[in-house]
Formats: structure tokens, C-alpha cells, sequence
């Protein structure tokens, strides 16, 4: 921990740039039935389908029908996927919801 | 105020708010448009240790339209990027800021602008230096000189700034938002008081501007320099938008957004979306394009406010009371530009496209002598006829929705005698209030107060 000082104040208070850690979430994009509407993003997907630096978000619009918005660095695509929303209402429904999301990283 | 929170959502995301948009034929450089938009509303100069930046993760754009069809032609945008120096302290500077460099500076932002023409990206400048608050005597001792080197020019006569700025905006809101108890007109109120001054309820709060100058031919569709103020394409409407990523995550550490930029807001002439457009309506309007705004002129066309003035000052406004047409002198100033013929040697109409920009003629230049009531009081360059810094639109807006032109339109209509005394804070003849100063040169917003400086607001009976 840097310890300020009179000195330190009045003459020139040293620092460090540090960049801010990105989390990447690396979500796998299923395969959809039917693309419905997208826009590219300019961050294309690596090998493995995660973004460079970008989180895959999605929302479910209508399950019934499985039309998902999938969300990656700039871009968004509406696929109609009713396996892939079936598996992500499965996993939801498997967890009983919390109100409240507590940090539990180290450090936090 | 003018769009200082002025929807139920964006009144809650601040970096995002655009609260003031300008754009005028520059004074100084009379072949170039000077075209400015303000965010984060109301803030307070002492608001640290975090004071107020741009946000990192909003995109802002500046949009031109030269074609009439109120579809962005040039769109200037704007990123910003933050940066900590010294993670170990909490303080915003370690000592004195003496220069944008200055290693004391512990939250330095930076700013990427790029120009958008014909569908092509091109950066203007990456890694623009934005200058600090002004925090106070001991932290930004100079100002001046900290925020003018902040102004950059980034080639083909273009120049940018970005940073905090006085909110050159009055408006008493104490006033407007007590029941229209407009002062000095109070005694007159459906719920009387004493006649007293109005008070500017902006002053001594900042804002902070992202404000562009460029030369005149780089925004026409051919490039030329208009010197004819009769022809359509002499005007350009101009709007201003910020936007977030439709995605945003938040875990234990950070939060992160993914996903297109969706608008969040938008502003170009003042009050529209704050007084014309129902609150029920106003976080759809901000999220629209002025494309789509002709799903909004019935309000412009019947102003709920033009209704509620003959009822909160009985007696008042009874020739304004009975005029029940649809208001097309409102339609004309607000969503198409003033066609030719209505005011002498002036018109800003784009077209027939329903849509709010605000409308400079580029022909007009800018005035030896301005008069803040612009164009109700003969300065034809000034609002409605763009806006600039000073312009006292309040009151321009009030006269006109209390009927002042629309004689324009109708000439057999007689505006109630007080339709053209209306005023808020000042009158206008003697130019804007005192308090409120500005720049005679680029960016024309004064630099802002401090937060050392400041006193605290004191509260009357």
C-alpha cells in the first residue's frame, strides 16, 4: 500500500497504470435451427466459440417458439433453437432461484 | 430543464443523459458549425472523491442530416477510456494536477472520435486527453489552462473537446415544476404568492460537453459553403444520441456489457421530450430515431402545456384558451424548420419528414450584436434557427406555446398580452442571467466551477 506523504502531495504522487482484468465467459454458441436476424459484430468468435473479450449473453424471448437473441462483442443474432432453450430452461429450473448473489471471489 | 432528466429511465443513468444539445454557426469561425452536447445533469462541482467522468462502456454520437430525411448522413462518435495510475489511494489526484500528463492526475480519461460519412468509419484521433474536474485551488490550480489544452485539432479543420464545462443552461426548475408558478408572475397563479425574481436553478452546477467544430463544407450533402439562405440546402439538422450495449453482466468483481449499442437517449431542440411528449411516452421517444417522430405530433400539434397555462392563471390566457386548431406554427418550429415566407429573409425548413432536429440554416451568419430571444426577437441567428450557448429558449418556448407566433400561421389569431411577456429567470433584453458566463471562442461553455469554491444553495421561506 502506498503510504502518502506531504512530499508525495506537493510534488508528484507516483502511480501505476494497471488494466482492469476482463472475465471471459466462454459459452459454446449451439448450433441453431434457424437464424432469424443478426448483426455482426466486428470481435470474431475463437476456436473454442468464446469471444476475445466479450462475454456470450443471451435472452430467452419466447420459449415456446426457442427464439433466443444471442449477444457477442458488438453483435447480436435471433436464432430459433427450441433444443437450445429447452436445455437453458432445464438448467434454470434445476437451480432454485436466489434473490440475492453475495461476492464469494477471493479477494472480493 | 431543458432534457435534464427529463425521462422516467434515463434519469437514472446520468453518464447517458444528455441533458443540452447546440449547434451554431461558430462566431469566430464563422465557416465552421459548432455543434455541442452536454451530459450528466446537475453536478455538483464538490461531488468527489469519484467525480464525474463520461462513461466508459456509452457510445455517443453527433448526427448530421443534410438530405431532409432526418436520417443521419455525418455521425461524429465518441469513447472514452479510464484509466487508474495509483490503485493504492482513493484520491482522484495525488497533488496538484499541473498539466494532463501530470502523474497526480489518478483517473485520467481519454477519448477516441470517429467520423462516419457514406457508411465509412474513420478515426479522427485515438487517445484524446480529457482534463480533470476542477476539483479545487490545491488540485486543479489552473484551470484554464488544463481544460484548453484539452482542445484538439484532429485535421481537415476539425476541432474537439471533451471535459467538464458551467452548465450554461438557466431555467428556474423551482418554479417550472411547482405547478408552472412561473416567477415573477407567481401572483397571478391559481395558487398565488408574492411576486418574486426567479432563480436559476442550474447555477453553479457543471456538466460535462462533448462539443465539435467543423468546417461548414465537410456537413453539406455538396460540399459547398451555402451563401444562399433561401435554398433548402442551406439547412442541416443536427441531433444528439448516446447509446449502451443491449447486454450488461455484473459479478463479483465488474461488470461488462456485450451485445449492438441500443440508443438509450437523444436530445435536439430543448423541452421537447421534457414538456411535449407525455411521460408515459418519453422512454420510447428516447430510444427512437427523429425519423420516427411524426408518431409524436399530436402532442406537438395539442400541447398539454398550452392547455394547463389558461388553467393555473385564471383570466390570463383567455384568447389562447379558445384556440383549439392544431398548433402549426409548433408543428413548423419543432418537427419541420419555419418554411419561407412566415418571417422575413429566414427559413430553416428540411422537408416534409416529421422529425425533432434542431434546423440551421448555415447561409445565416452569426450576428455582430446576438440577442438571447434569437429569433422572436429579430436575430435570425439564433433558436429556433439552430441554438447557441446563450439563446434564452425557455422563455422562447414558453411565448410560443402560449401563442406568441402563431399569428405566424394565422394572422387573424391575437395572442394574449401576456403570451409575449412570459419569461423564466430573465426577459431576455438585457441578455442572459449574470451568473451565467461563457467563452467567446471554442468550446463556448465557460469552464466550470470548483468544487473548492463553491457554496452550498441556501433555502428561502
Amino acid at each position: 500500500m502506498t503510504v502518502l506523504s506531504r512530499r508525495t502531495i506537493l510534488q508528484a504522487g507516483a502511480g501505476a497504470a494497471v488494466a482492469v482484468p476482463m472475465t471471459v465467459l466462454a459459452t459454446r454458441v449451439a448450433a441453431a435451427d434457424r437464424v432469424i436476424a443478426g448483426t455482426p459484430g466486428p470481435e470474431a468468435f475463437s476456436a473454442d466459440g468464446s469471444t476475445a473479450a466479450h462475454p456470450v449473453m443471451f435472452c430467452v424471448h419466447d420459449a415456446a417458439t426457442g427464439e433466443v437473441s444471442i449477444l457477442h462483442g458488438t453483435g447480436e443474432v435471433v436464432v430459433r433453437d427450441k433444443k437450445l432453450v429447452s436445455t437453458i430452461l432445464a438448467a434454470a429450473a434445476a437451480t432454485p432461484p436466489s434473490s440475492v448473489v453475495t461476492a464469494t471471489a477471493p479477494g472480493a | 430543464m431543458s432534457s435534464h432528466r427529463e425521462a422516467p429511465e434515463i434519469s437514472k443513468d446520468p453518464v447517458a443523459d444528455n441533458t443540452d444539445t447546440y449547434a451554431f454557426v461558430s462566431p469566430d469561425r464563422p465557416d465552421t458549425v459548432t455543434i455541442i452536447s452536454n451530459y450528466i445533469p446537475l453536478e455538483d462541482p464538490a461531488g468527489g472523491p469519484n467525480f464525474f467522468e463520461f462513461g466508459d462502456d456509452v457510445l455517443y454520437r453527433i448526427n448530421v442530416n443534410n438530405s431532409g430525411d432526418a436520417r443521419a448522413d455525418i455521425v461524429y462518435e465518441f469513447q472514452f477510456s479510464t484509466t487508474i495510475r495509483n490503485e493504492n489511494t482513493f484520491l482522484y489526484n495525488t497533488g496538484p494536477i499541473d498539466s494532463l500528463t501530470s502523474t497526480n492526475f489518478n483517473r485520467p480519461q481519454t477519448m477516441t472520435v470517429t467520423e462516419v460519412r457514406g457508411g465509412k468509419r474513420r478515426v479522427l484521433g485515438r487517445n484524446l486527453p480529457t482534463p480533470p474536474c476542477n476539483v479545487g485551488l490545491r488540485s486543479t490550480p489552473n484551470y484554464p489552462a488544463l481544460a484548453d489544452a484539452a482542445i484538439a485539432d484532429v485535421g481537415d479543420g476539425i476541432k474537439v473537446f471533451a471535459g467538464q464545462r458551467l452548465d450554461g443552461f438557466y431555467v428556474d426548475l423551482g418554479s417550472v415544476f411547482d405547478l408552472a408558478a412561473l416567477r415573477p408572475f407567481q401572483s397571478l397563479h391559481l395558487i398565488p404568492t408574492t411576486n418574486a425574481d426567479g432563480v436559476n436553478a442550474l447555477h453553479a452546477f457543471n456538466v460535462h460537453t462533448i462539443a465539435i467544430q467543423v468546417p461548414i463544407k465537410r456537413l453539406t450533402g455538396d460540399g459547398s459553403a451555402p451563401t444562399d439562405a433561401s435554398k433548402r440546402e442551406a439547412v442541416i439538422g443536427v441531433w444528439a444520441s448516446a447509446y449502451r450495449q443491449k447486454g450488461r453482466y455484473q459479478d463479483d468483481s465488474h461488470s461488462t456489457s456485450s451485445g449492438p449499442f441500443t440508443q438509450v437517449s437523444r436530445l435536439a431542440n430543448p423541452l421537447f421530450n421534457e414538456v411535449i411528449v407525455p411521460m408515459s411516452r418519453k422512454d420510447r421517444w428516447n430510444r427512437l430515431s427523429p425519423a420516427q417522430d411524426s408518431q409524436f405530433a399530436r402532442y406537438v400539434a395539442q400541447p398539454e402545456l398550452a392547455k394547463l397555462l389558461p388553467v393555473l392563471y385564471p383570466g390570463v390566457f383567455p384568447n389562447l384558451a379558445g384556440l383549439t386548431a392544431d398548433r402549426a406554427d409548433l408543428l413548423a418550429i419543432l418537427l419541420t424548420g419555419i418554411p419561407s415566407g412566415l418571417v422575413p429573409g429566414f427559413h430553416n425548413y428540411s422537408g416534409r419528414t416529421q422529425a425533432d432536429m434542431l434546423r440551421l440554416n448555415l447561409a445565416i451568419p452569426p450576428s455582430g450584436k446576438p440577442l438571447v430571444n434569437g429569433l422572436i426577437a429579430g436575430d435570425l441567428a439564433g433558436f429556433p434557427n439552430g441554438r447557441r450557448v446563450f439563446d434564452n429558449v425557455v422563455a422562447i418556448e414558453l411565448r410560443a406555446i402560449a401563442g406568441a407566433l402563431y399569428p405566424l400561421v394565422d394572422p387573424a389569431y391575437v395572442p394574449d398580452a401576456a403570451a409575449g411577456a412570459l419569461f423564466d429567470i430573465v426577459d431576455g433584453t438585457s441578455g442572459p442571467p449574470p451568473s451565467v458566463t461563457y467563452l467567446n471562442r471554442f468550446p463556448y461553455l465557460d469552464h466550470p466551477v470548483g468544487g473548492y469554491q463553491v457554496q452550498p444553495l441556501s433555502v428561502a421561506s
